[in-house]
């Protein structure tokens, strides 16, 4: 049965179906590096790590990548493949650490053909960044584990994964409305129609955008503004003599603007208008913060939207929300794929038997029996 | 536990003490027996021509000695009165921790997956501290009997383990009995 996988600037995660229960697996987008040495490689394969050896250094993939970081206190060493959603440029090893990573996590075709849904950012408005490249890297990976690759916005497939509705005209229109992803390195926005995508933007800013920022204007390392976000920020009660809590309301504040000012920007030019309302799901760990959807909606009601909008909601489970909509996207291809596939035999039966078939003898007329049997082989 | 960094960008091999440290790498030298360790002339040429370097110290605990088993009553007090002081000891310390770390302790796959690298890092240092700190404070303390030393020592140590372990599981793989991909899937394709 069909796979997904979500490949974000900081998680990876794989999605599949098991005895009708969702399996996610989900493995840190990460990897450290180390000098070579018989003894070290050793004993990362007594510790059963994920390890990739490139020249004299050895690569530790994935989750295994920050026990090595802890144990040995260098987080120097501790590198992302990934950056601002797409392969990090500045990363010469990113892609075959990616490539293990991915492996890792969906390993190779069930079965020759297997249909695999695999999510990418849209181009981004705002900034150079080609995405075609990290596209095609990871669709020919993909396909030489033996998948059949479908390639699907991230920001889509959380219209997948939550089915928003719109009412069209008494009738129900499913997979319609908007679909926003707020990830780590990009925010991702699409309208969809009838699970078609009518609309598409990206913006490079995310949640890293946001800690970098709040740590240029506070002067405090990265790392801490992120671990304070992520632990003790709720966008509902942010407290003012909190220059740090401030500083993050602040640039959150400074996101959703700009998303929603490039929303109304771009939109203008498709020259679509909606006369219902649609909802908009949002989804992705920047998401995840307390109080983001009040300050969402807060936001969304001073600035407005090219398009009416109704209500406004949080997917689920936000960190595997993509994944999850990634592997509706699958499983819904695979057997569209199967049912072409059993049509394509029939038919082709059909031909055979027809070839087959002996030309009309004028006389006597056939045996009604005869024929059925033929037409069935 | 006395900590100790390979400064090098090599192994370091103690061949008479049977022991190597990768580059870079830490090591607990209690695990010689403090003893073995600071009367090892090899110890002693590294650290002086600076190829390990001190991580941690701490007083010394003959931690070796460690009991496995339960102690018996001893020392002036009840099986049950030992029994009932360890008991509060334990869920002081787990409280404690709590506090300090709630996402380790709950051993929460989603609050622990949304951390950046370097709080994780933190946490985990602050994880390592706590338990240092108690155990220090164990070895300094007079009102204990040598039993319920090593039976609290004894818990440290198991506590730790398991935190260490629910911390090496974070994001892994999650199931979940939702069910509805399937229902969707078919909605997909119908339209």
């Amino acid at each position: 049965m069909a796979k997904a996988v979500d490949i974000g600037t900081s998680f990876i995660v794989g999605a599949r179906l098991e005895d009708g229960n969702e399996v996610f697996t989900v493995e840190r987008d990460a990897f450290f590096s180390m000098p070579r040495e018989d003894l070290s490689e050793e004993l990362i394969t007594r510790a059963g790590a994920n390890f990739l050896i490139r020249g004299n250094e050895i690569f530790v993939v994935g989750e295994d990548a920050l026990k090595y970081c802890m144990i040995t206190g260098r987080h120097e060493a501790y590198r992302r493949p990934m950056k601002m959603g797409v392969l990090n440029p500045g990363e010469e090893e990113a892609i075959p650490l990616i490539e293990r990573l991915i492996e890792g996590i969906v390993g190779p075709a069930d079965f020759p053909g297997e249909v695999i849904a695999a999510t990418i950012p849209a181009a981004p408005l705002d900034t150079e960044l080609d995405v075609t490249f990290h596209k095609i890297v990871l669709e020919r990976f993909l396909k030489k584990l033996g998948y059949d690759v479908r390639i699907l916005n991230e920001a889509l497939a959380i219209i997948y994964a939550e089915c928003p509705t719109v009412d069209d005209d008494g009738a129900q229109a499913p997979f319609s409305g908007i679909g926003i992803s707020f990830g780590a390195g990009m925010t991702n926005l699409v309208v969809a129609w009838r699970a078609k995508k009518l609309f598409e933007i990206s913006v490079a800013r995310g949640g890293d955008w946001i800690d970098q920022r709040v740590s240029q204007v506070r002067n405090i390392p990265v790392g801490k503004v992120t671990h304070e976000k992520e632990k003790g920020l709720d966008l509902s009660k942010v407290d003012p003599k909190n220059p740090l809590h401030l500083g993050l309301e602040i640039f959150y504040e400074e996101l959703i603007k700009h998303v929603l000012t490039e929303f109304a920007t771009h939109f203008k030019s498709t020259q679509t208008t909606f006369s219902n309302p649609l909802d908009v799901v949002i989804a992705g760990g920047t998401a995840s913060v307390p109080g983001f959807i009040d300050k969402f909606k807060e936001i969304l009601e001073q600035q407005g939207a090219p398009v009416p909008i109704g209500n406004v909601t949080l997917g689920q489970d936000p960190l595997r929300t993509v994944a999850k909509g990634a592997l509706v996207a699958a499983v819904s291809m695979e057997k569209k794929k199967l049912a072409k596939q059993a049509e394509a035999e029939r038919e082709a039966a059909a031909q055979a038997a027809a070839a087959a078939k002996p030309a009309p003898k004028p006389a006597p007329k056939p045996d009604l029996d005869e024929i059925d049997i033929e037409a069935g082989v | 536990m006395w900590m100790v960094k390979n400064t090098l960008r090599a192994t370091l091999t103690f061949r008479g003490l049977d022991l190597s440290i990768p580059a870079g790498a830490t090591y607990d030298l209690d695990a010689l027996g403090r003893e073995r360790a600071e009367s090892s002339n090899q110890v002693l040429v590294a650290f002086e021509e600076g190829y390990l370097e001190n991580v941690h110290k701490a007083a010394r605990v003959e931690s070796d000695r460690l009991p496995t088993q339960a102690p018996t009553a001893s020392d002036g007090l009840t099986g049950a009165e030992f029994e009932a002081r360890m008991k509060e000891f334990q869920r002081q310390f787990v409280s404690e921790l709590k506090t300090h770390i709630p996402a380790l302790a709950v051993s929460s796959n989603e609050s622990a997956m949304t951390k950046d690298v370097k709080a994780l890092v933190d946490e985990f240092k602050l994880l390592r501290e706590h338990f240092e700190l108690e155990r220090n404070k164990l070895a300094r303390a007079g009102d204990l009997s040598d039993a319920e030393v090593r039976a609290r020592m004894a818990f440290l140590e198991e506590k730790e383990n398991e935190l260490v372990k629910n911390f090496e599981r974070v994001g892994r793989r999650v199931e979940t009995k939702d069910g509805d991909v399937m229902g969707k899937a078919d909605m997909l394709s119908n339209l």
